[in-house]
């Protein structure tokens, strides 16, 4: 029977990845209780799980270094070796690799094998150092299995037995040991030898005194007919006797028989296999692709990771309740459905009644259905103990990081996709917002710098804030630096707030000295262009001295937005509110035309391009005059523009439908939804508008 | 009715791929995610024709399950494989001590694990 075991390889990943996180955080715990017995088992039990694992999904490298691994792990909680930072720091290292290789598994990402190789050999170093004086035994019955596969001659074995007495208490079965001998070939012999039975009287039933003589001809391997003992072996006395002719030698690899036969070192042979090149760098190297086209195709590779179907775990309660929900919905619509049929005037009261019901149960269907994706932001924090430690090691300070509010749930999609800019925070203030101690004492806080973590519900969104105590920014230093680089004029009157949003622009660092953790003033604007583009912002606080404190603020979900509803002509369309900061009717004298940037609008003198909804979609408005109409100015990207509309409609949550898996993408369309009236409208897509403003191209459908 | 398995493993894909397996072989399968919860199954009620159970699990481990299972009257004879990796030689020893009938050792491929079972299961 062959099974395809891929199908479970999901739920490996998955758990694997819980693994390696217990493993991360117990270790670094384990830092600190060095002597807590629980947990080194914990560690223990996930490397094992792992490593068992990965051996049954083929997975031979995985379970290979996580074997290395638990051995260790063993060495500790059995006290022969003591838990030392270095050890750890090998543990740890050693688990970066598998994370490496869990990736590589996944078929993405790069791992180089020599790296694994020097990790094996560290963690082997560890070993050696524990259990030196007592040499690693060879393991039983390795010699005896090493001459290969027997050729299938047809043959006589014999066998002599007599079994454990306690075979029957362990669920044995003699009966069973024949029946698969005789499957193996033809028992020609079964002699019973009952002399050690005792009297009657004084016979447990539950004892075996019997033992046989047995004679099989079979054209199967010996090992195959040991086989069959293999569980009463231990405890039974067994001879098993058999005359075949030996096999030849396993298939080999070549560098494994010039190392045998002396002709080359295993090192040499690793150096050679080093020198094996990945395609891209052959291809390159000869011309056939361009170092762009290489990039390209591995860039798509990673796009390719990243749509792969992702499975998430739900709480069964969680499961049970939206079961039950829908039955109430059922229950509540036949009812109605019940009403519907003999309905008379009367009874409108009941007719309403019901249908509040069902708007109850409807909107706790919808709840329930958006706590499936909901997850605790924990472990999206798991992942900064590790970094904080690492950091801090690197730049010899001393940091504490205190995380509160991991329980937080939000938006799976969420969770992953605020990973980075989070981590990119955490850095940016271990890295330029702590000061070292010395710096740290002469000002008087203690050596050690905090950086908390916090995340907390607040309406419908949860923010996330990165707080450190340390320098602070400097408002003098960005001033001058943002004038320096022409990004404001010299003399701007500008409010602090005004002032830190500047760390957010493409190219800005105040950092004097660039480390190769952060300060290359690539990120603060990532940080913030993703955020913006989960529909979230991204706050400053700072004392000067104090320290500062980042909070990301960010919708719980992305199905759903608050959007202002807007209306051009006959049709409908949504603004996500987000995005909106104003709606103005502009004065006539307020409007220009821009060589090179179309059309604009004077908002407290400052120029902000102009859209025309109904060119963008081929409409027919009420006002063609802006003076007439309505503008709404919404931002994006940092980026500001006025879109023309006939009036606001009201403001709304929306449920965002997808059109590019309905329909097909739309430039300036984010997707569509339906109103509470029945009417579709479509949803604007911000950016892409700017974008259309920007390069002034408007083309009417 | 095709014999009923109860599979005991704290790890979930182990248990997926385990009780696949053994569902597409024609078995009925009891899953448990560890030793305590398999004690409360059996004490249930579950009457399994074999017991197949991870060693290193919380709560209860394999070795104090076959203990367990071993000191239940109704179970003192049933088989007990019990999963192992290739390195634990003690674990095995240890295992067949408690009580355990055979084991499987890790990694098998769902050919062997039926094979195995078979051995301590008769057709």
């Amino acid at each position: 029977m062959a099974v395809d075991l891929s199908r479970f390889q999901e739920s490996f990943f998955t758990e694997s990845a819980e693994h390696v996180e217990t493993m991360e955080t117990g270790l670094l715990d384990l830092e600190q209780r060095p002597t807590d017995l629980d947990l080194l088992n914990r560690i223990f039990r996930a490397a094992h799980s792992i490593k068992g694992n990965a051996g049954m999904f083929n997975f031979t490298d995985i379970a290979g270094l996580t074997h290395k691994m638990e051995n260790v792990l063993d060495l500790l909680r059995n006290e022969k070796i003591p838990v030392t930072p270095e050890i750890i720091d090998v543990l740890l290292r050693a688990l970066d690799g598998l994370k490496g290789l869990l990736e590589v598994a996944q078929g993405h990402g790069d791992v180089d094998a020599h790296l694994i190789k020097g990790l094996e050999d560290e963690l082997e170093q560890c070993q050696l150092e524990g259990s030196s004086g007592s040499p690693q035994p060879v393991r039983n019955g390795a010699a005896a299995r090493s001459s290969g596969p027997q050729a299938p001659v047809w043959r006589k074995i014999t066998i002599d037995w007599v079994p454990l007495p306690e075979l029957f208490q362990r669920g044995l079965d003699p009966a069973q040991i024949f029946r698969e001998l005789h499957e193996l070939g033809i028992v020609k012999v079964l002699q019973v030898r009952t002399d050690a039975l005792p009297a009657l009287p004084v016979m447990d039933p539950e004892r075996c005194y019997l033992s046989w003589g047995i004679e099989l001809e079979t054209d199967v391997p010996l090992a195959k007919v040991e086989g069959v003992f293999d569980f009463v072996r231990d405890g039974s006395e067994l001879t098993i006797l058999d005359c075949a002719p030996k096999k030849p030698e396993p298939y080999k690899r070549v560098g494994d028989i010039l190392v045998e036969e002396g002709v080359v070192t295993p090192e040499q042979v690793a150096e050679s296999l080093a020198k094996q090149k990945n395609l891209g760098q052959i291809l390159v190297e000869e011309k056939k692709a361009t170092p762009q086209q290489v990039d390209k195709a591995l860039q798509k590779q990673q796009q390719l990771k990243k749509g792969e179907a992702a499975s998430i775990r739900v709480d069964t309660d969680k499961i049970d309740k939206l079961i039950n929900l829908v039955g109430e919905l059922v229950i509540t619509q036949s009812m109605i459905t019940d009403l519907g049929e003999k309905f008379t005037i009367s009874q409108l009261p009941i007719l309403q009644e019901r249908i509040v019901q069902l708007e109850r149960n409807t909107r706790e269907l919808q709840e329930r259905v958006m706590s499936i994706r909901m997850m605790p932001i924990g472990s999206a924090f798991h992942r900064f103990p590790r970094l904080v430690r690492d950091l801090a090691g690197k730049s010899g300070k001393q940091i504490q990081l205190v995380m509160t509010g991991e329980e937080t749930e939000l938006d799976k999609t969420l969770i992953e996709a605020i990973g980075d800019p989070l981590t990119h925070l955490v850095r940016n203030s271990a890295d330029h917002g702590l000061e070292p101690p010395e710096e740290r004492l002469a000002q008087g806080k203690s050596a050690k710098g905090t950086i908390r973590l916090h995340a907390y519900h607040d309406g419908g969104n949860i923010c996330i804030s990165v707080e450190d105590d340390g320098r602070g920014l400097n408002r003098e230093k960005i001033v001058k630096k943002a004038i320096e680089k022409g990004i404001i004029a010299d003399g701007s009157n500008l409010s602090d707030e005004e002032v830190y949003q500047l760390i957010f622009r493409p190219g800005f660092s105040t950092a004097e000295t660039i480390t190769d953790v952060s300060g290359r003033g690539v990120g603060m604007d990532v940080v913030k262009r993703n955020i913006e583009g989960l529909g979230g912002s991204v706050g400053v606080q700072s004392t000067f001295g104090k320290g500062s404190k980042l909070t990301l603020k960010l919708p719980l979900t992305l199905a759903i937005i608050d959007g202002m509803t807007v209306r051009v002509g006959q049709d409908n369309y949504i603004i996500p509110l987000i995005t909106v900061t104003e709606s103005i009717r502009p004065k006539k004298s307020e409007l220009q035309k821009m060589v090179g940037k179309g059309e604009v609008v004077n908002l407290r003198g400052e120029w902000v391009p102009m859209v025309r909804l109904y060119e963008v979609f081929g409409v027919t408005p009420d006002y063609c005059d802006p003076s007439e109409a309505l503008l709404v100015i919404v931002e994006a990207e940092g980026r500001r523009i006025a879109v023309l509309v006939d009036e606001l409609t009201g403001q709304q949550q929306v449920v965002i439908k997808s059109l590019e898996e309905n329909y097909r993408k739309v430039e300036a369309i984010s997707g569509a939804t339906i109103l509470g009236d029945g009417q579709v409208a479509l949803i604007l897509d911000v950016p892409g508008l700017s974008k259309l403003a920007r390069v002034g191209h408007i083309a009417a459908a | 009715m095709g014999k009923t398995v109860l599979v005991v493993d704290d790890s979930v894909s182990m248990r997926q791929m385990v009780s696949f397996t053994l569902t597409g072989a024609g078995y009925e399968v009891v899953e448990a995610g560890d030793g305590k919860e398999a004690v409360d199954k059996l004490n249930g009620g579950a009457k399994p024709s074999l017991v197949i159970t991870d060693l290193n699990m919380p709560n209860m481990d394999g070795i104090s399950l076959i203990k367990a299972v071993r000191g239940m009257a109704a179970h003192k004879f049933t088989p007990i494989l019990m999963l192992t990796t290739e390195s634990s030689d003690d674990k095995k020893k240890e295992g067949q001590g408690a009580g355990a009938t055979g084991w499987i050792v890790k990694p098998f491929n769902p050919d062997q694990m039926l094979a195995t079972i078979k051995k301590v299961l008769p057709g």
